[in-house]
């Protein structure tokens, strides 16, 4: 069925040469099995389940329907339970220390003072808060989900590629790929014993509710909501998803209100106090008092009840500091400084353009790097050097002289691949994983993560909003890699 | 319950109703036109009647010359100009529905949802005039699809405040509605010479899909008959009379403390309302008297959903704790 390619040009998550690698073999068995009818069938059957469940995301600025469902794959990325028991201690390590680094320069800054960090990297980054200074944020813990993205490169070793501190998005469908490859691929799921996702979200609402506020009666009773920019943002599913999930009311600004430094809800009996606010809105459009006046998403005065320590914000205000692009290159020293380990998961070599000697060399080689934006996400304001035109080096040429800063420079990583099947055929496209770690006074990570794809032939970009889409993955879980028959016991296909 | 919640619920619950109704209106004068010619004067009535049932007459005459079927449809399916238009209530279920889809089952938000995303865009794009046997499946479409939600709200749904809220909705909607039709009906017939004992009232039945339950139970379908049908029968689920007792049943469960002052003020309207109806003597009323009459319903049928949307803080929420 999967006319072969050639798998040698970049690492290969299903294929060694002609051959799947041990962990896929039983998949491709039961691949094997499906005909291009039957495959392009169930193809259909998993978009129209994502749309009419409208699981969809909003393309901002598109103009015909907007709203799309993310293609779903459904070739799985299957991680083997040792590479994952590496991963997963990978991004504690990380969050641990990025929450650390978040309660020290918003307080005794020690790590500047060590000359770790350089003081205007941190003071000068448009998203430090300087409300947040001397601010003690419930349980001392600034980031409750964070989603930190890896790739593979040529041989297979796993990068980090970014943190998303603030509000990383498309955790629910993880859980709908799942439900979706469960619904409408039963067959691939004989043969094998993975993860499942079903009991995690009780630890994320276990992590959510345990962000009290220090000012709370000991026996009451957190009430916790969902602050949505509502149904039109582009991740509004997976704000429903969640509340629905984490058993909490979907809000949005318009619904609360702050008085007397408390945060209500305007209910159909009256207000009713609230506690914790897990808000998917950035730190911009929080308070059109203390941030953007013109914000219709916010809450008035939330800032002085956050202060005021009456209400628990998740993410932290002033995450932005932590996971942007100039900041990433320096988590590896972060780790070092303030849990004394080396990184277990290393990041992908950043030239900063601030310093004129690597800008120089950058400056000469930019048809071998990616150049990012440090504050832009999504994909956009990026060049992929490689791909990119004369003019397209030009004109970030230009962009880089005139703002330094803005801009960091990595080599082009020769993104793992793995098949995809989309228009009726095979064909191999580039991966990413984006992994979700929940965090209290405990670290969670949930198993497997959103592996995002670059559709487009050739194409690096994995974003949802240009061309992206999503398969599942499969963590296997320890000694039983490939259940069989023979060993006694029930697998899923039913047989003994 | 969020206010903001509550208010997308009831609305959603009141545009269903309303699409279903208007979906039906439509069905029975595509058919009733095939037998009539466009100069007749029921021909004109009807649609006279039905534009002042289902949007307004004075809106479309604004924006188009005369009565004619293709304006018409286009009117009251497509029309942006028109906020009842069939195209329009459906889109404002499925936005409700789409704010409000943690409050139902997920089954009942996918019903709308795909009705929305397949056969209603579906439609939007086909070549006008569109024939009339694509109208009607279309509208059948509507109705069945409807039922079908609501056929999920009944079996599925908790008896909690969100099926509540739902329920004050549809069952308003559908009171304020019959009024209205009998009330158009009537100012149709404000200058004919015969008395109501001897008016037709074979149309309104129709409208209000009572035609059969009706004649399962009387033979004479003078209007007198029919609008005692309609707003006193107990039974029938479309007579205004039922609707008022589901919405009493509705104010019950929603507030289980029957001596605070919300329950005491909406309770209290609900039941004058429906004493109101009650003490209606159709025989003895000429025309004139009778719409008086059933304005003053309607209006008292406003005045209880303002009511209720002030006292549950569905349009401004109340500021104080």
């Amino acid at each position: 069925m999967i006319n072969f390619y050639d798998s040698s040009l970049f690492f290969d998550e299903m294929f060694e040469g002609t051959q799947p690698k041990p962990h896929y073999r039983s998949f491709y068995r039961k691949l094997a099995m499906f005909s291009q009818e039957q495959l392009e069938e169930k193809y259909r059957q998993a978009q129209t389940s994502f749309l009419t469940q409208g699981i969809t995301f909003t393309v901002y600025g598109a103009q015909d329907g907007t709203e799309r469902t993310m293609p779903f794959d459904c070739v799985p990325i299957i991680i083997p339970h040792v590479q994952w028991a590496t991963i997963e201690a990978g991004v504690k390590q990380r969050v641990k220390a990025l929450n650390l680094f978040l309660q020290d320069i918003y307080g005794a800054q020690a790590i500047i003072r060590d000359g770790h960090i350089p003081r205007q990297l941190v003071e000068n980054n448009p998203y430090y808060a300087l409300t947040m200074k001397g601010l003690k944020v419930p349980i001392a813990n600034h980031i409750f989900l964070a989603g930190i993205d890896l790739i593979r490169d040529e041989h297979g070793n796993y990068h980090v590629l970014e943190d998303n501190l603030r509000n990383p998005s498309g955790i629910s469908y993880v859980f709908q790929n799942r439900h979706v490859m469960k619904e409408v691929y039963p067959e691939f799921f004989s043969k094998h014993t993975i993860r499942s996702l079903d009991k995690h979200i009780v630890y994320m609402q276990k992590a959510l509710l345990a962000h009290r506020s220090p000012s709370m009666p000991a026996e009451r009773e957190p009430k916790a909501v969902l602050l949505t920019a509502g149904m039109y943002n582009s991740a509004y599913y997976d704000h429903v998803f969640l509340a629905q999930h984490l058993n909490i009311q979907l809000v949005e600004g318009r619904d609360l209100v702050v008085k007397d430094l408390k945060v209500y809800m305007k209910t159909i009996y009256g207000l009713q106090q609230i506690d914790i606010i897990y808000r998917r809105i950035d730190d911009d459009f929080l308070d059109p008092i203390v941030f953007r006046e013109d914000s219709l998403l916010g809450v008035p005065s939330l800032m002085a009840a956050y202060q005021a320590g009456n209400v628990a914000i998740l993410n932290a205000v002033g995450n932005g500091v932590a996971d942007d692009k100039a900041m990433y290159a320096y988590v590896p020293e972060m780790i070092r400084y303030y849990l004394q380990e080396e990184p277990i998961l290393p990041n992908v070599k950043t030239y900063h353009l601030g310093d004129e000697r690597q800008r120089a060399w950058v400056l000469e080689h930019l048809q071998e790097l990616v150049i990012k934006n440090v504050g832009a996400s999504g994909g956009y304001d990026m060049l992929i050097g490689p791909h990119a035109s004369e003019e397209e080096i030009a004109l970030f040429k230009q962009k880089i002289v005139a703002q330094p800063l803005q801009y960091i420079a990595q080599p082009t990583i020769k993104l793992s691949r793995a098949p995809a099947f989309q228009q009726g055929r095979f064909y191999p496209c580039h991966v990413d994983l984006r992994v979700y770690v929940i965090k209290s006074d405990d670290c969670y990570v949930l198993p497997g993560g959103l592996s995002r794809v670059a559709l487009q032939e050739g194409s690096l970009i994995v974003n949802s909003s240009q061309g992206g889409g999503a398969k599942d993955t499969w963590i296997l879980k320890e000694d039983v890699q490939h259940a069989k028959s023979s060993s006694g016991r029930t697998i899923l296909d039913g047989t003994v | 319950m969020l206010s903001r919640v509550a208010d997308a619920l009831y609305w959603m619950a009141r545009y269903s109703e309303r699409t279903q109704t208007n979906a039906h209106i439509l069905q029975v004068q595509l058919l009733n036109m095939l037998e009539q010619s466009g100069k007749e004067h029921d021909y004109l009535d009807h649609w006279e009647a039905i534009l002042n049932i289902c949007a307004s007459k004075q809106e479309y005459l604004s924006n188009y010359t005369a009565l004619r079927v293709n304006p018409l449809i286009d009117y009251l399916l497509f029309s942006t100009k028109n906020g009842n238009a069939l195209h329009t209530t459906l889109r404002a279920v499925r936005e409700n529905a789409r704010v409000t889809r943690d409050s139902m089952p997920a089954e009942l938000w996918e019903i709308q949802n795909a009705f929305y995303l397949t056969k209603q865009q579906a439609l939007l794009t086909r070549k006008r005039p569109i024939p009339l046997i694509e109208l009607q499946a279309f509208l059948q479409d509507i109705r069945k699809t409807l039922l079908k939600a609501t056929g999920l709200i009944e079996g599925t749904m908790d008896r909690d405040l969100p099926f509540y809220f739902m329920q004050i909705g549809k069952w308003l909607e559908r009171a304020e509605k019959i009024i209205r039709m009998i009330v158009t009906i009537l100012a149709q017939h404000k200058e004919s010479a015969i008395s109501l004992a001897e008016e037709d009232g074979t149309f309104l039945l129709d409208l209000a899909a009572a035609r059969e339950s009706f004649l399962r139970k009387y033979r004479q379908t003078n209007l007198v008959a029919v609008m005692r049908y309609l707003v006193q029968d107990e039974h029938f689920p479309c007579s205004v009379m039922f609707c008022l007792q589901k919405i009493e049943e509705a104010i019950i469960a929603i507030e289980q403390d029957t001596s605070s002052v919300r329950f005491l003020t909406l309770h209290a309207m609900i039941k004058r309302f429906a004493s109101t109806m009650n003490l209606i003597n159709f025989e003895q009323l000429d025309i004139h008297e009778a719409i008086i009459i059933m304005e003053e319903r309607l209006g008292q049928c406003i005045a209880f959903g303002d009511a209720f949307s002030t006292i549950y803080h569905l349009y401004e929420p109340n500021l104080q704790p």
